[in-house]
């Protein structure tokens, strides 16, 4: 009995340490960009993921860049990211209002294990349960950061899957979990200040329905407000506008920009970064010429 | 619980430990502590249903020691009819009634008649098929007087519910597995080895090949109005090792899992997809099913001694049972109908016994004409799955209608494309060690017994890495809604 419960201790110990191998091995291979402490990294969610025109960013600034965004990214999501960005690097970072109203199961959560990001999860009120979730669907690697995102062709109007009613429905009342999110979201915001990244923050445009619904929402004033919680972070902060100014639709549906409007985005935003001297939060809106 | 789940993965190391703690001369503690792990095994599921397992050992039990006492045929038969009652009443509720219901309804309004009656919200009790057949097998024997009913209700409570086999078989005899509660039990260091061996190859089978066929086969036959033929025919390939590795998988794990405890259960699987006509894919398929059939409905009616017609009645008879023990749906009666069909020849022609050995015993590769049986019969077989998969009777004529229209002649395709390579590429190396292994109990029992240590070890960890990087995602055993 002694000897098989040895051999079976042996076994599982062999087991464990040739998953870690590989799993560090497919993380590396995966996941190299994010030791380029030159480039520049972008996180948030399919905002920006759809948003976000890399090459041209890349272009504008001369600079590699490299986005980790995703459907459905979440606060833990973002914790992740967080710990895997370079020192002192630059960082461009949504600031998504869906994030924070977006049910937490419905989180992509799945940016790689992250034992401090679930700790925080923990610490904000996020059941065992929930966080046993998120730890089973990160057990094995992936590519968490690209540097090619395939954006959404021009159309002259939008098309949404999903109807206004959908959106109606998540503006109506403030959940529960929105103040343990933005917290969390601070604790990824403090973690980048402490590597001394730049960082930059982008809010990305509503279409005109959909800020409308937000407009009437009682959520607006605790989205607003924590803008301002984000700033009270650095000793100098400033809120500034981009205008994508032109006559042609930009937006894929109400809540994605499409190709054209992330190009815009991404040339705009490029000149201003080169400019910017102090913490900015861009806030994009759309507009004509 | 499912054996694939992390619940199992620590209520296993726990009970194992425990159970080895306990004094081996204490058999009716080993006993008990088996009950109680068992019923905490299946109260993990729904524990209202355990009063269902015990309403049916304290039945079966008492009928054992009921028809010990008597000798007057009568009151035995009394007796015996008395637990086929109660435990096909239960099966029938829990089971079938809706499905009667529904064909009754039919039935009425097909002559013009309404009937007002209502469906009952019936959650049918996982393995309730299982150890239903199970305590029969113990009731029928003692009435048959080939088995001495045991006096040791622990011991046969722990038969009834013992937690390896509880809800998906195998299917044990009481004349095999009972003894086995009733003698002293003492740690095997090789029993051990082998049991986790076959752990491990069963959760590999379950995991890399039936839970990434179920990927591919899922989306084909959901989505099968939308696909051509030739896709259609990947699906039903799909399916066809699904099903394998999932129930067989599940049987090695708990064959492999009794052996953990010093239990031997029987053979369930024997290498079918390698057979060379269908009445040898039947010995080789799910046998602890096959052979209850045959001794307990089979032979009773007369078996194959008996004239031509008799023999097509008693064949349509145990393959439509069993095709019906699998669920309360007539696509499963086709199924068996089918089967019957492919089977009917043989038995016809007194060819039914031609292959009762081991195909290409010694050599490494099948002579032709072994070859193209075996394709045969697997083509066979994977027609005869569409009906076991099919959701409902016009799905299963509609997928075969284009499986075989001119679109069988194109480039199939569908969504996870890529990843059914990867899947089929596991499948051809899963065959190859299947078709290496195929004279053994389970195909790695003793392949890399003949390497040293090193080359055995590294063989375990290639088998339980590529369960934890491929796995598909986690599916519940199909045999579990049966």
């Amino acid at each position: 009995m002694n000897k098989f419960i040895k051999k079976i201790v042996l076994f599982l110990a062999g087991l464990g340490m040739l998953n870690v191998l590989i799993y560090l091995s497919l993380y590396l291979y995966h996941n190299r960009m994010f030791f380029e402490s030159d480039a520049i990294f972008a996180w948030g969610d399919s905002q920006m993921y759809e948003g976000m025109d890399l090459t041209g960013l890349s272009v504008a600034l001369d600079k590699k860049v490299y986005s980790s965004a995703g459907y459905g990214a979440g606060v833990y999501d973002f914790l992740a990211f967080t710990e895997r960005v370079p020192e002192a690097s630059e960082v461009v970072v949504a600031v998504s209002k869906l994030m924070q109203i977006r049910r937490k199961e419905n989180d992509y959560n799945r940016t790689g294990l992250s034992p401090k990001g679930l700790f925080a999860l923990w610490q904000n009120n996020y059941s065992e349960r929930e966080i046993f979730t998120i730890v089973k669907k990160n057990l094995k690697p992936a590519a968490y950061i690209r540097s090619h995102i395939k954006l959404t062709p021009y159309r002259d109007t939008m098309q949404s899957n999903l109807p206004i009613a959908h959106f109606q429905n998540y503006y109506q009342q403030i959940p529960s979990f929105l103040t343990d999110k933005q917290n969390i979201y601070l604790v990824g915001i403090k973690n980048l200040i402490d590597k001394k990244c730049k960082i930059i923050f982008l809010e990305f445009p509503y279409h005109p329905q959909l800020a409308e619904v937000e407009n009437q929402s009682v959520i607006l004033p605790k989205t607003e407000n924590f803008k301002e919680r984000i700033g009270s972070l650095f000793p100098e902060f400033q809120t500034d506008t981009i205008l994508l100014a032109t006559d042609k639709n930009i937006f894929k549906d109400f809540s994605h920009l499409n190709e054209l409007g992330a190009t815009l985005l991404a040339e705009k935003l490029g000149q201003r970064m080169k400019e910017s001297k102090t913490t900015t939060l861009y806030i994009v809106r759309p507009g004509t010429k | 619980m499912l054996f694939n789940s992390l619940d199992f993965a620590i209520f296993l190391p726990v009970v194992f430990v425990i159970y080895w703690l306990l004094p081996a001369k204490e058999i009716k503690k080993q006993n008990l502590f088996l009950v109680l792990a068992s019923y905490t095994f299946y109260g993990w599921w729904d524990w209202r249903f355990l009063s269902l397992i015990f309403f049916s050992t304290v039945v079966d039990y008492s009928i054992g020691v009921g028809l010990s006492k008597q000798n007057d045929p009568n009151i035995r038969k009394g007796l015996l009819w008395l637990s086929i009652g109660v435990n096909l009443g239960f099966l029938g509720f829990f089971k079938y009634y809706n499905f009667f219901l529904d064909n009754f309804i039919t039935a009425f309004s097909f002559f013009g008649m309404t009937m007002d009656t209502r469906a009952l919200s019936i959650i049918l009790p996982v393995g309730i098929s299982f150890y239903t057949f199970q305590t029969l097998s113990y009731t029928i024997d003692v009435y048959r007087r080939k088995l001495s009913p045991t006096r040791d209700f622990l011991a046969f409570s722990a038969f009834v519910c013992f937690f390896p086999q509880l809800v998906a078989g195998p299917i044990e005899r009481a004349t095999h597995l009972l003894p086995q509660f009733l003698t002293r039990r003492t740690f095997n260091y090789p029993q051990a080895v082998d049991g986790l061996r076959q752990i491990l190859w069963g959760l590999f089978k379950k995991i890399v090949i039936a839970d990434n066929a179920a990927i591919v086969a899922n989306e084909i036959f959901n989505n099968s109005d939308s696909y051509s033929g030739s896709t259609l025919l990947i699906g039903a390939v799909f399916f066809t090792f699904q099903i394998y590795g999932d129930f067989s998988g599940y049987s090695d794990v708990a064959i492999g899992t009794s052996r953990l405890f010093g239990f031997d259960l029987k053979q369930n699987f024997a290498f079918p997809y390698f057979s060379r006509d269908v009445a040898e894919f039947w010995r080789r398929w799910h046998i602890s099913l096959s052979t209850w059939f045959r001794d307990y409905v089979y032979i009773p009616l007369g078996g194959s001694r008996v004239g031509t017609w008799k023999k097509i009645r008693n064949t349509f008879v145990i393959f439509i049972v069993s095709g019906f023990w699998h669920g309360a749906n007539w696509t499963f009666i086709i199924w068996g109908g089918l089967n019957a069909i492919y089977f009917l020849p043989l038995l016809l022609r007194n060819k039914n016994r031609v292959h009762t050995d081991t195909v290409a015993a010694g050599k490494y590769f099948p002579a032709l004409r072994e070859c193209f049986a075996m394709l045969s019969t697997f083509g066979l077989t994977v027609l005869a799955w569409i009906f076991f998969r099919a959701e409902n009777l016009s799905h299963a004529v509609d997928y075969l209608k284009t499986l075989f229209s001119e679109s069988l002649f194109t480039v199939p395709y569908f969504a996870g494309g890529k990843e059914a390579v990867t899947t089929l590429l596991f499948i051809l190396l899963f065959l190859l060690i299947e078709w290496l292994g195929r004279t053994q109990k389970y195909a790695i029992e003793r392949l890399p017994g003949a390497w040293n240590r090193p080359a055995r070890w590294i063989f375990y960890y290639l088998v339980a890495l590529s369960i934890y990087w491929f796995g598909g995602e986690q599916q519940t055993f199909i045999y579990f809604q049966f």
